[in-house]
Protein backbone atom coordinates (compact mmCIF):
# COMPACT_ATOMS: atom_id res chain seq x y z
CA UNK A 1 0.00 0.00 0.00
CA UNK A 2 1.55 3.55 -1.03
CA UNK A 3 2.34 6.15 1.82
CA UNK A 4 0.19 8.96 2.29
CA UNK A 5 2.42 11.77 1.82
CA UNK A 6 2.26 15.34 3.96
CA UNK A 7 0.70 17.44 1.72
CA UNK A 8 -1.71 14.51 0.32
CA UNK A 9 -2.97 13.55 3.83
CA UNK A 10 -3.27 17.27 4.67
CA UNK A 11 -5.33 17.86 1.10
CA UNK A 12 -6.97 14.49 1.84
CA UNK A 13 -8.32 15.31 5.56
CA UNK A 14 -9.11 19.19 4.51
CA UNK A 15 -11.76 17.93 1.33
CA UNK A 16 -12.67 14.61 3.41
CA UNK A 17 -13.73 16.45 6.08
CA UNK A 18 -15.56 19.69 3.65
CA UNK A 19 -17.80 16.38 2.74
CA UNK A 20 -18.64 14.86 5.58
CA UNK A 21 -18.20 17.11 8.50
CA UNK A 22 -19.18 20.43 8.05
CA UNK A 23 -21.97 20.91 10.27
CA UNK A 24 -19.23 20.41 12.95
CA UNK A 25 -17.06 23.54 11.74
CA UNK A 26 -14.18 22.22 12.88
CA UNK A 27 -10.69 23.34 12.90
CA UNK A 28 -8.10 21.15 11.28
CA UNK A 29 -4.80 21.43 13.24
CA UNK A 30 -1.25 19.86 11.69
CA UNK A 31 1.14 19.69 14.44
CA UNK A 32 4.63 19.58 14.53
CA UNK A 33 4.90 16.30 12.71
CA UNK A 34 2.18 17.15 10.04
CA UNK A 35 0.41 14.95 11.59
CA UNK A 36 -3.64 15.93 11.78
CA UNK A 37 -6.43 16.41 14.27
CA UNK A 38 -10.12 17.88 14.38
CA UNK A 39 -10.69 20.76 17.09
CA UNK A 40 -14.59 20.87 17.81
CA UNK A 41 -16.49 23.03 19.69
CA UNK A 42 -18.81 21.80 21.39
CA UNK A 43 -19.59 24.45 23.87
CA UNK A 44 -20.94 26.32 21.01
CA UNK A 45 -23.32 23.37 20.08
CA UNK A 46 -21.38 22.12 17.05
CA UNK A 47 -22.06 18.02 16.72
CA UNK A 48 -18.85 15.44 16.98
CA UNK A 49 -17.78 13.08 14.13
CA UNK A 50 -18.86 9.66 14.74
CA UNK A 51 -16.53 7.13 15.52
CA UNK A 52 -17.46 5.33 12.70
CA UNK A 53 -16.71 9.11 10.85
CA UNK A 54 -13.30 9.59 12.77
CA UNK A 55 -12.37 6.23 12.45
CA UNK A 56 -12.37 6.03 8.21
CA UNK A 57 -10.60 9.37 8.97
CA UNK A 58 -7.60 8.00 10.81
CA UNK A 59 -7.76 4.85 8.49
CA UNK A 60 -7.35 7.18 5.42
CA UNK A 61 -4.52 9.28 6.70
CA UNK A 62 -2.04 7.14 7.42
CA UNK A 63 1.11 8.02 9.24
CA UNK A 64 -0.10 11.66 9.58
CA UNK A 65 -3.07 11.01 11.92
CA UNK A 66 -2.28 12.13 15.12
CA UNK A 67 -3.58 8.86 15.98
CA UNK A 68 -7.42 7.21 16.90
CA UNK A 69 -7.35 8.07 20.23
CA UNK A 70 -6.33 11.43 19.69
CA UNK A 71 -7.50 12.57 16.50
CA UNK A 72 -10.45 14.41 17.97
CA UNK A 73 -10.35 17.17 20.45
CA UNK A 74 -13.42 18.35 21.82
CA UNK A 75 -13.32 21.75 23.15
CA UNK A 76 -15.13 21.05 26.56
CA UNK A 77 -12.70 19.01 27.44
CA UNK A 78 -9.16 20.96 26.23
CA UNK A 79 -6.59 22.17 29.13
CA UNK A 80 -6.63 24.98 26.78
CA UNK A 81 -9.12 25.57 24.14
CA UNK A 82 -8.53 29.11 23.30
CA UNK A 83 -4.45 28.10 22.20
CA UNK A 84 -6.86 26.41 18.78
CA UNK A 85 -9.97 28.17 18.85
CA UNK A 86 -8.15 31.73 19.58
CA UNK A 87 -4.88 30.70 17.72
CA UNK A 88 -4.19 34.06 15.82
CA UNK A 89 -2.84 31.79 13.32
CA UNK A 90 -5.84 30.42 12.20
CA UNK A 91 -7.10 30.69 8.87
CA UNK A 92 -10.49 30.23 8.89
CA UNK A 93 -12.94 28.59 6.31
CA UNK A 94 -16.65 28.88 6.07
CA UNK A 95 -16.59 25.50 7.55
CA UNK A 96 -13.42 24.21 8.02
CA UNK A 97 -10.84 26.34 9.90
CA UNK A 98 -6.90 25.36 9.62
CA UNK A 99 -4.53 25.62 12.27
CA UNK A 100 -0.73 25.26 11.20
CA UNK A 101 2.06 24.53 14.01
CA UNK A 102 5.16 24.53 13.37
CA UNK A 103 8.39 25.06 15.30
CA UNK A 104 9.25 28.46 12.56
CA UNK A 105 7.60 30.13 9.54
CA UNK A 106 4.04 31.29 11.38
CA UNK A 107 5.34 35.25 10.74
CA UNK A 108 5.04 35.17 7.10
CA UNK A 109 0.92 34.85 7.95
CA UNK A 110 0.89 37.01 11.18
CA UNK A 111 -1.03 40.54 11.13
CA UNK A 112 0.62 43.57 11.29
CA UNK A 113 2.07 44.56 14.75
CA UNK A 114 2.17 48.63 14.15
CA UNK A 115 3.18 50.54 11.63
CA UNK A 116 5.53 52.92 13.71
CA UNK A 117 6.27 56.69 13.53
CA UNK A 118 8.52 57.05 11.22
CA UNK A 119 8.40 55.64 7.30
CA UNK A 120 9.21 52.18 7.27
CA UNK A 121 10.58 50.43 4.57
CA UNK A 122 12.00 47.10 3.98
CA UNK A 123 14.78 45.96 1.96
CA UNK A 124 14.54 42.08 1.22
CA UNK A 125 15.35 39.56 -1.54
CA UNK A 126 14.36 35.89 -1.08
CA UNK A 127 17.89 35.38 -2.60
CA UNK A 128 21.10 37.22 -1.32
CA UNK A 129 23.82 38.25 -3.48
CA UNK A 130 21.36 41.25 -5.16
CA UNK A 131 22.92 44.11 -3.96
CA UNK A 132 20.58 44.96 -1.32
CA UNK A 133 22.68 46.51 1.27
CA UNK A 134 24.34 48.81 -0.85
CA UNK A 135 20.99 49.98 -2.47
CA UNK A 136 20.60 50.28 1.52
CA UNK A 137 23.67 52.41 2.21
CA UNK A 138 22.70 54.45 -1.48
CA UNK A 139 19.60 54.87 -0.10
CA UNK A 140 20.08 55.86 3.41
CA UNK A 141 22.90 58.92 2.01
CA UNK A 142 20.41 60.33 -0.49
CA UNK A 143 17.46 60.74 1.57
CA UNK A 144 19.98 62.30 3.79
CA UNK A 145 20.86 64.48 1.56
CA UNK A 146 17.18 65.39 1.12
CA UNK A 147 17.44 66.46 4.46
CA UNK A 148 15.67 63.58 5.89
CA UNK A 149 16.40 61.92 9.16
CA UNK A 150 17.57 58.22 8.62
CA UNK A 151 17.91 55.13 10.85
CA UNK A 152 19.46 51.90 9.56
CA UNK A 153 18.48 48.66 11.00
CA UNK A 154 20.46 45.98 10.48
CA UNK A 155 18.48 43.23 10.55
CA UNK A 156 20.55 40.60 9.08
CA UNK A 157 21.88 38.83 12.16
CA UNK A 158 23.00 35.55 11.01
CA UNK A 159 24.72 37.51 7.69
CA UNK A 160 25.60 41.08 9.23
CA UNK A 161 26.86 43.59 7.12
CA UNK A 162 25.06 46.69 6.41
CA UNK A 163 26.36 48.38 9.69
CA UNK A 164 30.12 47.99 8.54
CA UNK A 165 29.47 49.28 4.94
CA UNK A 166 28.00 52.43 6.54
CA UNK A 167 30.04 52.97 9.33
CA UNK A 168 34.07 52.92 9.96
CA UNK A 169 35.52 50.16 12.14
CA UNK A 170 36.24 52.77 15.17
CA UNK A 171 32.59 54.13 14.67
CA UNK A 172 30.81 50.73 15.39
CA UNK A 173 28.72 50.87 18.46
CA UNK A 174 29.85 49.51 21.76
CA UNK A 175 26.48 47.23 21.17
CA UNK A 176 23.79 45.63 18.72
CA UNK A 177 20.56 44.45 18.00
CA UNK A 178 21.77 41.29 19.23
CA UNK A 179 22.64 43.11 22.66
CA UNK A 180 19.00 44.25 22.69
CA UNK A 181 17.34 41.53 22.84
CA UNK A 182 19.54 39.20 25.23
CA UNK A 183 19.47 42.74 27.64
CA UNK A 184 16.01 42.72 26.78
CA UNK A 185 15.08 39.16 27.81
CA UNK A 186 16.27 39.65 31.39
CA UNK A 187 14.15 43.00 31.73
CA UNK A 188 17.40 45.60 31.09
CA UNK A 189 16.67 46.82 27.92
CA UNK A 190 17.19 50.65 28.89
CA UNK A 191 17.49 53.74 27.13
CA UNK A 192 21.37 53.93 27.49
CA UNK A 193 21.82 50.43 26.18
CA UNK A 194 19.90 51.82 23.14
CA UNK A 195 22.00 54.96 23.01
CA UNK A 196 25.02 52.39 22.89
CA UNK A 197 23.51 50.73 19.91
CA UNK A 198 23.60 53.68 17.38
CA UNK A 199 26.19 55.52 15.88
CA UNK A 200 26.18 57.93 13.48
CA UNK A 201 27.19 57.28 9.58
CA UNK A 202 30.11 59.44 7.44
CA UNK A 203 27.47 59.15 5.19
CA UNK A 204 24.89 61.43 6.96
CA UNK A 205 24.52 64.67 4.73
CA UNK A 206 21.67 67.28 6.08
CA UNK A 207 19.46 64.85 7.63
CA UNK A 208 20.59 62.81 10.47
CA UNK A 209 22.03 58.68 9.28
CA UNK A 210 22.04 57.01 12.28
CA UNK A 211 22.71 52.70 11.91
CA UNK A 212 21.98 49.84 14.23
CA UNK A 213 23.98 47.36 13.28
CA UNK A 214 23.77 43.76 14.65
CA UNK A 215 26.32 43.70 16.84
CA UNK A 216 29.16 45.76 18.16
CA UNK A 217 32.38 46.43 17.46
CA UNK A 218 34.25 42.98 18.12
CA UNK A 219 36.39 43.15 20.92
CA UNK A 220 38.26 40.96 23.82
CA UNK A 221 34.90 39.69 25.71
CA UNK A 222 32.35 41.16 23.23
CA UNK A 223 30.48 37.72 22.28
CA UNK A 224 28.41 37.88 18.88
CA UNK A 225 27.29 34.50 18.28
CA UNK A 226 26.31 33.74 22.38
CA UNK A 227 23.84 36.07 22.02
CA UNK A 228 22.53 35.64 18.18
CA UNK A 229 21.93 31.82 19.51
CA UNK A 230 19.95 33.19 22.49
CA UNK A 231 18.43 36.53 20.22
CA UNK A 232 14.62 34.37 19.07
CA UNK A 233 13.93 33.58 22.27
CA UNK A 234 10.43 34.07 23.82
CA UNK A 235 9.87 35.75 26.77
CA UNK A 236 7.83 36.10 29.73
CA UNK A 237 6.69 39.38 31.27
CA UNK A 238 3.56 40.13 33.31
CA UNK A 239 1.46 40.54 30.30
CA UNK A 240 2.24 37.28 28.96
CA UNK A 241 4.38 34.92 26.42
CA UNK A 242 5.85 38.08 24.30
CA UNK A 243 7.07 36.31 21.08
CA UNK A 244 10.34 37.57 18.74
CA UNK A 245 7.98 39.51 16.44
CA UNK A 246 6.75 41.64 19.68
CA UNK A 247 10.16 42.36 20.82
CA UNK A 248 11.52 43.43 17.73
CA UNK A 249 8.47 45.55 16.89
CA UNK A 250 8.69 46.96 20.66
CA UNK A 251 13.22 47.79 19.69
CA UNK A 252 11.86 49.65 16.31
CA UNK A 253 9.25 51.65 18.35
CA UNK A 254 12.19 52.35 20.95
CA UNK A 255 14.73 53.75 18.74
CA UNK A 256 12.12 55.96 16.94
CA UNK A 257 10.77 57.18 20.25
CA UNK A 258 14.27 58.24 20.95
CA UNK A 259 15.34 59.22 17.42
CA UNK A 260 12.30 60.30 15.48
CA UNK A 261 13.89 59.44 12.23
CA UNK A 262 11.68 60.32 9.33
CA UNK A 263 12.47 56.93 7.74
CA UNK A 264 13.87 53.91 8.98
CA UNK A 265 15.69 51.44 6.30
CA UNK A 266 15.12 48.08 7.88
CA UNK A 267 17.93 45.85 5.80
CA UNK A 268 16.33 42.04 6.22
CA UNK A 269 17.59 39.25 5.94
CA UNK A 270 17.71 37.13 2.62
CA UNK A 271 15.31 34.31 2.26
CA UNK A 272 12.00 32.42 4.10
CA UNK A 273 13.34 32.92 7.86
CA UNK A 274 10.90 34.71 10.03
CA UNK A 275 12.60 37.63 10.87
CA UNK A 276 12.68 38.24 6.80
CA UNK A 277 8.62 37.40 7.57
CA UNK A 278 8.57 40.51 10.24
CA UNK A 279 10.72 42.80 7.97
CA UNK A 280 8.67 42.49 5.24
CA UNK A 281 4.92 41.97 6.79
CA UNK A 282 4.89 42.31 10.39
CA UNK A 283 6.07 46.29 10.91
CA UNK A 284 3.97 48.06 8.37
CA UNK A 285 7.37 48.58 6.42
CA UNK A 286 7.25 49.74 2.24
CA UNK A 287 8.71 46.48 1.27
CA UNK A 288 10.91 46.20 -1.30
CA UNK A 289 11.46 42.76 -2.81
CA UNK A 290 14.98 42.58 -5.07
CA UNK A 291 15.14 39.87 -7.61
CA UNK A 292 17.11 39.22 -10.23
CA UNK A 293 15.53 37.49 -13.22
CA UNK A 294 16.58 33.97 -13.18
CA UNK A 295 14.29 30.83 -12.74
CA UNK A 296 15.57 30.39 -9.24
CA UNK A 297 14.44 33.74 -7.85
CA UNK A 298 11.11 33.33 -9.74
CA UNK A 299 10.65 29.64 -7.81
CA UNK A 300 12.05 30.82 -5.11
CA UNK A 301 9.61 33.86 -4.94
CA UNK A 302 6.72 31.62 -5.60
CA UNK A 303 6.85 29.84 -2.75
CA UNK A 304 6.27 33.15 -0.63
CA UNK A 305 3.38 34.15 -2.91
CA UNK A 306 2.03 31.01 -2.90
CA UNK A 307 1.65 30.73 0.55
CA UNK A 308 0.70 34.30 0.48
CA UNK A 309 -2.45 32.86 -2.06
CA UNK A 310 -3.63 30.94 0.65
CA UNK A 311 -3.08 32.87 3.59
CA UNK A 312 -4.84 36.25 1.75
CA UNK A 313 -6.60 37.18 4.49
CA UNK A 314 -3.01 38.50 6.39
CA UNK A 315 -1.81 39.16 2.59
CA UNK A 316 -4.31 42.13 2.23
CA UNK A 317 -2.37 44.33 4.96
CA UNK A 318 0.52 43.96 3.36
CA UNK A 319 -0.25 43.83 -0.54
CA UNK A 320 -0.23 47.18 -0.81
CA UNK A 321 3.32 47.99 0.23
CA UNK A 322 4.80 45.62 -1.89
CA UNK A 323 7.19 47.05 -4.69
CA UNK A 324 9.62 44.52 -6.47
CA UNK A 325 12.94 45.57 -7.19
CA UNK A 326 14.77 44.29 -10.36
CA UNK A 327 18.39 44.53 -9.06
CA UNK A 328 20.97 43.80 -11.22
CA UNK A 329 19.90 44.76 -14.71
CA UNK A 330 22.61 44.31 -17.07
CA UNK A 331 24.58 46.73 -19.02
CA UNK A 332 23.99 45.46 -21.95
CA UNK A 333 20.40 44.54 -23.92
CA UNK A 334 18.76 45.89 -21.06
CA UNK A 335 15.79 46.61 -22.50
CA UNK A 336 14.57 42.94 -23.05
CA UNK A 337 15.82 41.80 -19.71
CA UNK A 338 13.42 44.44 -18.08
CA UNK A 339 10.55 43.21 -20.44
CA UNK A 340 11.37 39.52 -19.88
CA UNK A 341 12.17 40.20 -15.74
CA UNK A 342 8.06 42.33 -16.04
CA UNK A 343 6.63 39.46 -17.41
CA UNK A 344 8.00 36.77 -15.24
CA UNK A 345 7.31 39.58 -12.68
CA UNK A 346 3.55 39.95 -13.80
CA UNK A 347 3.17 36.32 -13.82
CA UNK A 348 4.30 35.48 -10.53
CA UNK A 349 1.56 38.33 -9.55
CA UNK A 350 -1.51 37.17 -11.60
CA UNK A 351 -0.84 33.07 -10.80
CA UNK A 352 -1.01 34.24 -7.13
CA UNK A 353 -2.44 37.47 -5.88
CA UNK A 354 -3.97 39.17 -8.42
CA UNK A 355 -7.61 39.27 -7.97
CA UNK A 356 -9.40 38.22 -11.17
CA UNK A 357 -12.22 40.24 -10.03
CA UNK A 358 -11.32 42.61 -7.72
CA UNK A 359 -9.49 45.58 -6.60
CA UNK A 360 -6.25 44.20 -6.67
CA UNK A 361 -5.40 43.77 -9.91
CA UNK A 362 -3.02 45.35 -12.39
CA UNK A 363 -2.03 45.35 -16.32
CA UNK A 364 1.01 43.90 -17.23
CA UNK A 365 2.56 47.11 -18.30
CA UNK A 366 1.15 49.49 -15.29
CA UNK A 367 3.24 52.11 -13.84
CA UNK A 368 1.69 51.94 -10.03
CA UNK A 369 2.04 47.73 -10.03
CA UNK A 370 3.50 46.10 -7.64
CA UNK A 371 5.29 43.50 -10.12
CA UNK A 372 6.28 46.29 -12.17
CA UNK A 373 9.63 46.88 -11.00
CA UNK A 374 12.14 49.71 -9.75
CA UNK A 375 15.24 49.39 -11.56
CA UNK A 376 18.56 49.26 -10.54
CA UNK A 377 21.67 48.38 -13.23
CA UNK A 378 24.31 46.59 -12.64
CA UNK A 379 27.39 48.55 -12.87
CA UNK A 380 30.77 47.00 -12.66
CA UNK A 381 31.88 50.07 -11.11
CA UNK A 382 29.43 49.69 -8.44
CA UNK A 383 31.24 46.63 -7.15
CA UNK A 384 33.65 48.75 -5.77
CA UNK A 385 31.30 50.44 -3.62
CA UNK A 386 32.92 51.26 -0.24
CA UNK A 387 31.66 54.92 0.69
CA UNK A 388 33.17 54.89 4.39
CA UNK A 389 36.75 53.24 3.34
CA UNK A 390 37.48 54.57 -0.38
CA UNK A 391 34.43 57.39 -0.70
CA UNK A 392 36.47 57.79 -4.12
CA UNK A 393 36.12 54.70 -5.50
CA UNK A 394 32.70 55.20 -7.14
CA UNK A 395 31.72 58.71 -8.18
CA UNK A 396 28.30 60.15 -8.11
CA UNK A 397 27.76 59.94 -10.97
CA UNK A 398 28.08 56.52 -11.37
CA UNK A 399 26.34 56.08 -8.09
CA UNK A 400 23.37 58.27 -10.51
CA UNK A 401 23.54 56.25 -12.99
CA UNK A 402 22.59 52.88 -11.59
CA UNK A 403 20.63 54.21 -8.74
CA UNK A 404 19.27 57.32 -9.52
CA UNK A 405 15.52 56.35 -11.12
CA UNK A 406 15.25 53.74 -7.80
CA UNK A 407 16.03 56.21 -5.28
CA UNK A 408 13.71 58.72 -6.80
CA UNK A 409 10.76 56.13 -6.31
CA UNK A 410 11.86 55.11 -2.99
CA UNK A 411 11.91 58.95 -1.60
CA UNK A 412 8.89 59.61 -3.42
CA UNK A 413 7.28 57.53 -0.57
CA UNK A 414 8.72 59.11 2.08
CA UNK A 415 7.95 62.68 2.13
CA UNK A 416 5.01 62.97 4.50
CA UNK A 417 2.15 63.47 3.05
CA UNK B 1 -1.75 27.43 45.05
CA UNK B 2 -1.07 25.79 41.67
CA UNK B 3 2.83 25.52 40.77
CA UNK B 4 3.31 22.64 37.94
CA UNK B 5 6.73 22.52 38.59
CA UNK B 6 6.92 21.74 42.26
CA UNK B 7 4.08 19.03 41.69
CA UNK B 8 6.40 17.00 39.89
CA UNK B 9 7.36 15.58 43.45
CA UNK B 10 4.91 12.74 42.32
CA UNK B 11 7.50 11.25 40.00
CA UNK B 12 10.07 11.36 42.81
CA UNK B 13 7.86 9.75 45.27
CA UNK B 14 7.11 7.31 42.91
CA UNK B 15 10.16 6.46 42.26
CA UNK B 16 10.24 5.50 46.20
CA UNK B 17 7.00 3.38 45.72
CA UNK B 18 8.26 1.86 42.66
CA UNK B 19 11.68 0.71 44.20
CA UNK B 20 8.95 -0.64 46.95
CA UNK B 21 7.08 -2.75 44.47
CA UNK B 22 4.25 -0.48 45.51
CA UNK B 23 2.90 -0.54 41.75
CA UNK B 24 0.14 0.67 41.28
CA UNK B 25 0.05 4.31 43.79
CA UNK B 26 3.56 4.64 41.76
CA UNK B 27 1.70 4.38 38.90
CA UNK B 28 -0.84 6.26 40.06
CA UNK B 29 1.86 9.37 40.34
CA UNK B 30 3.15 8.77 37.36
CA UNK B 31 0.21 10.26 35.75
CA UNK B 32 -0.27 13.15 37.84
CA UNK B 33 3.69 13.82 37.65
CA UNK B 34 3.38 13.95 33.48
CA UNK B 35 0.35 16.09 33.80
CA UNK B 36 2.55 18.80 35.99
CA UNK B 37 5.22 18.58 34.06
CA UNK B 38 3.42 19.10 30.40
CA UNK B 39 1.44 21.96 32.35
CA UNK B 40 4.57 23.34 33.86
CA UNK B 41 5.75 23.36 29.94
CA UNK B 42 2.86 24.57 27.90
CA UNK B 43 2.49 26.98 30.42
CA UNK B 44 6.12 28.29 29.29
CA UNK B 45 5.07 28.02 25.83
CA UNK B 46 2.27 30.56 26.91
CA UNK B 47 -0.71 28.51 26.59
CA UNK B 48 -2.89 30.42 29.39
CA UNK B 49 -2.17 33.86 30.54
CA UNK B 50 -0.92 34.02 34.64
CA UNK B 51 0.00 30.98 36.31
CA UNK B 52 -3.83 29.18 35.65
CA UNK B 53 -4.93 27.48 32.60
CA UNK B 54 -8.59 28.02 31.90
CA UNK B 55 -9.52 24.65 33.22
CA UNK B 56 -7.00 23.63 35.57
CA UNK B 57 -7.95 20.73 36.98
CA UNK B 58 -9.97 19.21 34.56
CA UNK B 59 -7.89 17.54 32.10
CA UNK B 60 -5.50 14.78 33.26
CA UNK B 61 -2.90 12.75 31.78
CA UNK B 62 -5.01 10.27 29.68
CA UNK B 63 -6.57 13.27 27.75
CA UNK B 64 -3.90 15.94 28.02
CA UNK B 65 -1.48 13.52 26.10
CA UNK B 66 -3.67 13.65 23.46
CA UNK B 67 -3.91 17.42 23.14
CA UNK B 68 -0.66 18.76 23.65
CA UNK B 69 0.87 18.42 20.13
CA UNK B 70 -2.12 19.98 19.38
CA UNK B 71 -0.95 23.26 20.97
CA UNK B 72 2.98 22.83 20.16
CA UNK B 73 4.05 25.28 18.13
CA UNK B 74 7.06 28.14 18.02
CA UNK B 75 10.41 27.53 19.19
CA UNK B 76 9.73 26.70 22.65
CA UNK B 77 7.93 23.76 21.50
CA UNK B 78 11.11 21.51 20.98
CA UNK B 79 10.64 20.19 24.97
CA UNK B 80 7.60 18.71 23.59
CA UNK B 81 9.20 16.98 20.85
CA UNK B 82 10.83 13.85 22.14
CA UNK B 83 8.10 13.29 23.70
CA UNK B 84 6.39 12.21 20.24
CA UNK B 85 8.59 9.24 20.26
CA UNK B 86 6.33 7.85 22.35
CA UNK B 87 3.69 5.38 21.17
CA UNK B 88 0.35 6.95 20.32
CA UNK B 89 -0.98 7.61 24.36
CA UNK B 90 0.96 5.23 26.79
CA UNK B 91 -1.91 6.64 29.18
CA UNK B 92 -4.85 5.70 27.35
CA UNK B 93 -5.90 3.65 30.09
CA UNK B 94 -4.87 5.50 33.37
CA UNK B 95 -7.06 7.63 34.67
CA UNK B 96 -7.86 9.67 37.87
CA UNK B 97 -10.28 7.41 39.16
CA UNK B 98 -7.25 4.08 39.37
CA UNK B 99 -6.94 5.78 42.96
CA UNK B 100 -10.53 4.26 43.98
CA UNK B 101 -9.99 1.13 42.17
CA UNK B 102 -8.26 -2.27 43.46
CA UNK B 103 -4.71 -1.99 42.73
CA UNK B 104 -5.00 -5.29 40.43
CA UNK B 105 -6.87 -3.93 37.82
CA UNK B 106 -5.19 -0.42 36.85
CA UNK B 107 -3.17 -2.45 34.26
CA UNK B 108 -0.56 -4.58 33.10
CA UNK B 109 2.99 -4.69 34.44
CA UNK B 110 3.76 -3.51 30.67
CA UNK B 111 1.29 -1.41 30.43
CA UNK B 112 2.63 0.24 33.01
CA UNK B 113 6.17 0.21 32.32
CA UNK B 114 5.11 2.35 29.48
CA UNK B 115 3.19 4.83 31.81
CA UNK B 116 6.73 5.09 33.90
CA UNK B 117 8.92 5.59 31.12
CA UNK B 118 6.55 8.27 29.54
CA UNK B 119 6.70 9.65 32.98
CA UNK B 120 10.26 9.95 32.98
CA UNK B 121 10.65 10.98 29.86
CA UNK B 122 7.71 14.08 30.71
CA UNK B 123 9.96 15.15 33.42
CA UNK B 124 13.55 14.59 30.95
CA UNK B 125 11.61 17.64 29.13
CA UNK B 126 10.71 19.50 31.78
CA UNK B 127 14.73 19.54 33.54
CA UNK B 128 15.51 20.74 30.08
CA UNK B 129 13.23 23.80 29.99
CA UNK B 130 14.27 24.89 33.37
CA UNK B 131 18.20 23.96 32.30
CA UNK B 132 16.82 26.53 29.51
CA UNK B 133 15.30 28.98 31.97
CA UNK B 134 12.25 28.84 30.06
CA UNK B 135 10.57 27.31 32.94
CA UNK B 136 11.48 28.58 36.52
Amino acid sequence: MNPVRFDEAWSLARAWVEANLAPAHPILVRDLYGRIRLAVDDEAGYPLPSPEALKELHAALGAFSAGAESLLLVKSEMLAPDMIFESPDLVRGENVSLLERGIVGADWGRPRLGVGSATRIALYGVKGGVGRSTAGAVLAHELSRRGLGVLVLDLDLESPGIGTTMLPADRLPDYGLVDWFVEDAVGQADDELLDAMVAVSPLEADGHLWVAPAGGRLRSGYEYLSKLARAYVGVTRSSGAVDFATRLSDLADRLEARLQPDVVLLDSRAGLHDIAAIAVTRLGAYSLLFAVDSPQTWQAYRILFEFWRQHYGAFREVRSNLRMVAAMVPETESQSYVESFQQNSYELFADTVYEQAGEFNFDLTSQEAPHNPLRINWMRALQQYDPVNRPQAVTPDQVQAAMGAFVESVASVCYPS
Amino acid sequence: MTDFVNAARHSRDGRLLRNQQREATADHLAGLAAECALKAILGALGAWAGAQPQRPYRVHIDALWGQFLGYAHGPQARYLVPLSAHPSNPFVHWTIEHRYWNEGNIGTAAELSARWAACEACMLSLAHAQADGVVP
